[in-house]
C-alpha cells in the first residue's frame, strides 16, 4: 500500500478501501497542515485542516483521475481557506485582531514580540496570498511541501531551470507585495 | 510566452542561487549570497521560512482528526449503500426507466382494441378481469423487482 502511487489509492478508495483510504490520509495530514499554516492565523490551523479532509472524504468520488491527486487536493484546500475568510468577512471579524483576541482567551499576556512576531506574519499571509496562484504554488511546494526544485520539476513537468527561474519571480514578487502591505499598515 | 512554459524566460545566475540559498536555509546549512539581488532577497527566504517552518501536527489533533475521518468514512460507505443513492446510479434509472416503459406498453397492449376487431360489432360476453389481473402481475412483478434491488443495495 505504501508503494501505490497517490491515484491508485484513491480510486481504491472511491471504491470503499478504507485501508488506501487512511494511506492517503497519512501522506497529506502534515502537508495539508503546512499549507494551512502558511494561510490561516495558528489558533484556526487545525479547524480549517478539519475541515478539509472532511471535504476530502465527501467529494472523493468527485475525484476523476483527470489531474494529479495532490494537485486536486490542494485545490480543496485552497477553497476551504477561501471559505475561512469568506466566513469571518461574513461575521463581521477580522482575523488580524482574532490572533490578539485569542491571545486574551487563553489568559497570556501578549508581549509587544508576540505584537510583532503576529504583525509580521500577517503581512507575510497576506503578501503571499495576493500573489498569483502559481507563485504561491511555487513557494508552497518548496517551503511548506518540501519538495526539492527537482522534484517541483518532475511534478510541474517543467525544466529545473524553468522551476528555478519562476521561483526566483515569484520570491521578487513577493518582495514587492510586503512592501506594499508594510506601507499599509 | 508564461511562467508555465517549460523553458525558462530569463534564467539568471540569480535563479541558481536563490534555490541554493532555500536549499541551504531549509536543511539548516549556514550561506552567505554571493550577489547583490540575492543579498537583497534573503530576508524574504528567511521570513518564508519562518512562516513556514515545519511544525509537527500535536498528537492531541491527530487523534481527534482521526476519530472524526472514522466518523465521516463510516457516514460515507453507509450513504453509499442508501437505496437512494441505488437510484441515483446510471445503471438503477436506466433498469427503472426500461422497467417503467415495459409496463406502460404492455398495458397499452393490453387494453387497445385488436386490428380484427374494429369492423366487428356485438356485445362481448365475459369480463375484463383478465386484462386488468395481467396488468396487475407486470405491475407487482415490477415492484418485485425493485424490491430486490433495494433489498441488495442495503446488504
Amino acid at each position: 500500500m505504501l508503494d501505490a502511487s497517490d491515484e491508485q489509492l484513491a480510486k481504491k478508495a472511491q471504491l470503499g478501501d478504507k485501508e488506501a483510504f487512511y494511506a492517503l490520509y497519512n501522506r497529506y495530514l502534515q502537508r495539508v497542515y503546512n499549507r494551512v499554516r502558511t494561510k490561516v492565523p495558528p489558533q484556526d490551523v487545525e479547524d480549517v485542516t478539519q475541515e478539509v479532509f472532511i471535504a476530502l472524504v465527501r467529494s472523493l468520488d468527485g475525484f476523476q483521475q483527470r489531474s494529479r491527486f495532490n494537485t486536486w487536493l490542494y485545490t480543496i484546500v485552497n477553497r476551504q481557506i477561501a471559505d475561512f475568510y469568506r466566513r469571518r468577512n461574513r461575521g463581521g471579524r477580522n482575523p488580524a485582531l482574532e490572533m490578539d483576541n485569542d491571545s486574551e482567551i487563553e489568559f497570556e499576556i501578549p508581549t509587544t514580540a508576540d505584537h510583532e512576531s503576529a504583525d509580521q506574519r500577517l503581512v507575510l499571509q497576506k503578501a503571499l496570498m495576493s500573489l498569483p496562484e502559481h507563485y504561491q504554488e511555487i513557494i508552497a511546494m518548496r517551503f511548506a511541501d518540501g519538495l526539492t526544485f527537482a522534484e517541483i520539476a518532475e511534478m510541474r513537468g517543467q525544466s529545473l531551470e524553468a522551476v528555478k527561474s519562476l521561483y526566483r519571480r515569484s520570491i521578487q514578487a513577493m518582495r514587492e507585495q510586503i512592501g506594499e502591505e508594510s506601507s499599509g499598515l | 510566452m508564461n511562467d508555465f512554459d517549460t523553458k525558462p524566460r530569463d534564467h539568471s545566475p540569480l535563479d541558481d542561487e536563490l534555490a541554493a540559498m532555500t536549499d541551504s536555509l531549509i536543511d539548516k546549512r549556514g550561506f552567505q549570497p554571493a550577489s547583490e539581488q540575492a543579498r537583497d532577497l534573503e530576508p524574504i527566504l528567511r521570513s518564508l521560512h519562518g512562516l513556514m517552518v515545519e511544525e509537527k501536527v500535536s498528537d492531541a489533533f491527530a487523534s481527534r482528526l482521526n476519530l472524526r475521518m472514522e466518523q465521516e468514512w463510516t457516514q460515507r460507505q453507509r450513504s453509499r449503500r442508501s437505496p437512494q443513492r441505488t437510484f441515483l446510479s446510471p445503471t438503477a434509472r436506466l433498469v427503472s426507466l426500461a422497467a417503467a416503459l415495459v409496463l406502460v406498453f404492455v398495458t397499452i397492449l393490453l387494453w387497445a382494441p385488436s386490428p380484427a376487431s374494429e369492423n366487428l360489432s356485438g356485445t362481448v360476453v365475459g369480463d375484463s378481469s383478465g386484462l386488468i389481473g395481467a396488468a396487475m402481475l407486470i405491475g407487482a412483478g415490477v415492484l418485485v423487482f425493485v424490491g430486490i434491488f433495494i433489498f441488495r443495495g442495503r446488504k
